[in-house]
């Protein structure tokens, strides 16, 4: 069964569900995240996409690095 | 008062149920229902809606009632028939945060104006500087800098005024993060500003230097309009950015102003009313009797305002509690850091210096300690005094700070009166 994230969920929903996704976000560059209190507060307004526009990753890289983790993004 | 009484909570339960319903009614559309059959339920279940409401809801009837995002999508248009006449009818004023004079609105308004500057004029010059480091366009990034250092006065209100009502809901991290990611953006126009007025003819640590302000300052700008601000604004009350917005005069702002004071739509209660429930205005009545003479509370503070000095005290508990309020502040205080800890008010990097000092005056190893900076055309001198009773227990610690650059340049004599 394929674990699906969703672009615009808040990265709290998301961690919440799989809370491997916040590792695969500390490398992938979302070095924040790991902070604390950051997941519980910023993170319920932070989602992938706004993710994507603040750091200027590039939206392959950030789905490429989830789908070897197993995951698909959904949009 | 007004804090025991959660009114958030309240509105926070009457919105899920409005959801809940807009999502049945989405849900019948679904099943097959007519718009007209469901129009009717609509408009009776649900007076005013927004468009975040919506989206929401559209959001939980993908992620909870897995319904598909290409149905949901398919469903969009007639969201829109059944949604479009009552978003637009209904009275509605627009979100108070979209009204000029509300801090969200001027902080959003200040960052127009920084974009404009480091996106159109910073950027311009830059790249000129690449192609010609002549004076002429060094003089334009030093003109550019300096104007940008303004953003000073918008990171402080957001440090001094936003911060703490997010700390007293428990918000605490992510205030210590971006306030040091603030401090490296202050001293990264700095340290650009130094490197350009002893150019040594590396243009390509200037290009550097100035991409990297340009790259800070915009992910600054969207995590404050993406993360900060509406996180603010789901936890913070009117009353709350109401105070915000009073005391923002105090610290100032960045290349704009806001066009007019906010004045929420309910308000009717004139400000005095808000201002003496707080107990800020009108002091209080009565007299202070001490050891060496009596006088009036509100000789008191007068006499604490007239001192030619900024005063500042904290508690045993490192409580900010007072702060005299003179003509010239040196540094801006606002009304925001009382009962604050002291930790709190101040940026991350020099938190360490405060801590260890109140470390010594707690144990007793020391008293006094003083600093001195020159800052523009003054020199602060800085002094702390560690408060004891008579036992010498500990219980407190007095910010004393002034001006003493006209002190300093006192030469001779003066026995008469000035005409």
């Amino acid at each position: 069964m394929d674990k699906i994230l969703h672009w615009d969920e808040p990265i709290f929903n998301l961690v919440n569900r799989y809370p491997e996704v916040k590792d695969i976000m500390v490398e992938l560059g979302f070095h924040d995240i790991a902070k604390p209190g950051m997941l519980q507060t910023a993170g319920r307004f932070m989602t992938l996409s706004k993710g994507i526009a603040m750091k200027k990753v590039a939206m392959e890289t950030v789905e490429s690095t989830f789908l070897q983790h197993g995951f698909t993004i959904q949009k | 008062m007004s804090e025991l009484i959660n009114n958030r909570e309240h509105t926070a339960q009457e919105l899920t149920e409005r959801q809940q319903t807009l999502k049945e009614i989405i849900k019948e559309l679904h099943a097959g229902k007519s718009v007209e059959e469901v129009k009717a339920r609509f408009a009776e279940a649900v007076g005013g809606v927004s468009v975040a409401e919506i989206s929401a809801m559209e959001h939980a009837l993908m992620t909870e009632e897995g319904i598909p995002v290409s149905e949901v999508q398919r469903l969009c248009s007639v969201h829109t028939s059944i949604f479009k006449g009552s978003i637009e009818d209904i009275h509605r004023p627009s979100g108070p945060e979209e009204q000029p004079g509300h801090p969200v609105h001027t902080f959003k308004l200040e960052n127009r104006e920084i974009e404009r500057l480091v996106n159109f004029k910073l950027s311009l010059h830059a790249d000129q500087f690449q192609k010609d480091d002549s004076p002429k366009i060094i003089y334009k990034l030093l003109e550019d800098l300096s104007l940008l250092l303004d953003l000073d006065k918008h990171y402080s209100r957001k440090e001094n005024l936003v911060f703490p009502y997010l700390e007293r809901y428990g918000i605490f991290g992510p205030t210590k993060v971006m306030w040091g990611v603030d401090d490296s953006i202050r001293a990264a126009i700095k340290e650009a500003k130094s490197l350009l007025t002893e150019y040594n003819g590396d243009r390509e640590q200037i290009g550097k230097a100035l991409a990297h302000i340009m790259s800070e300052v915009n992910e600054m700008i969207f995590k404050e309009e993406n993360i900060l601000l509406p996180m603010a604004l789901s936890k913070l009350t009117e009353d709350e950015w109401l105070k915000i917005a009073r005391e923002s005069e105090e610290i100032g702002f960045c290349l704009t102003a806001p066009e007019r004071e906010w004045i929420p739509e309910r308000a009717e209660e004139p400000a005095e009313a808000l201002e003496q429930t707080e107990g800020t205005s009108g002091t209080p009545q009565g007299f202070v009797r001490f050891e060496t003479g009596i006088i009036s509370v509100q000789q008191l503070e007068l006499l604490l305002n007239h001192l030619p000095v900024d005063l500042t005290f904290i508690d045993e508990n490192d409580v900010v509690r007072y702060f005299s309020h003179g003509k010239e502040r040196i540094f801006a205080r606002t009304k925001a850091v009382i009962g604050r800890t002291v930790q709190n008010c101040h940026p991350p990097q020099s938190v360490h210096v405060v801590e260890k000092l109140l470390e010594d005056f707690k144990a007793g190893r020391k008293d006094v300690e003083d600093f001195w900076i020159p800052i523009k055309d003054k020199f602060v001198y800085i002094r702390y005094f560690a408060i004891r009773d008579a036992e010498g227990r500990y219980l407190g610690t007095l910010e004393f700070t002034q001006n003493i650059a006209p002190i300093r340049a006192l030469e001779g004599q003066k026995r008469i009166l000035s005409e």
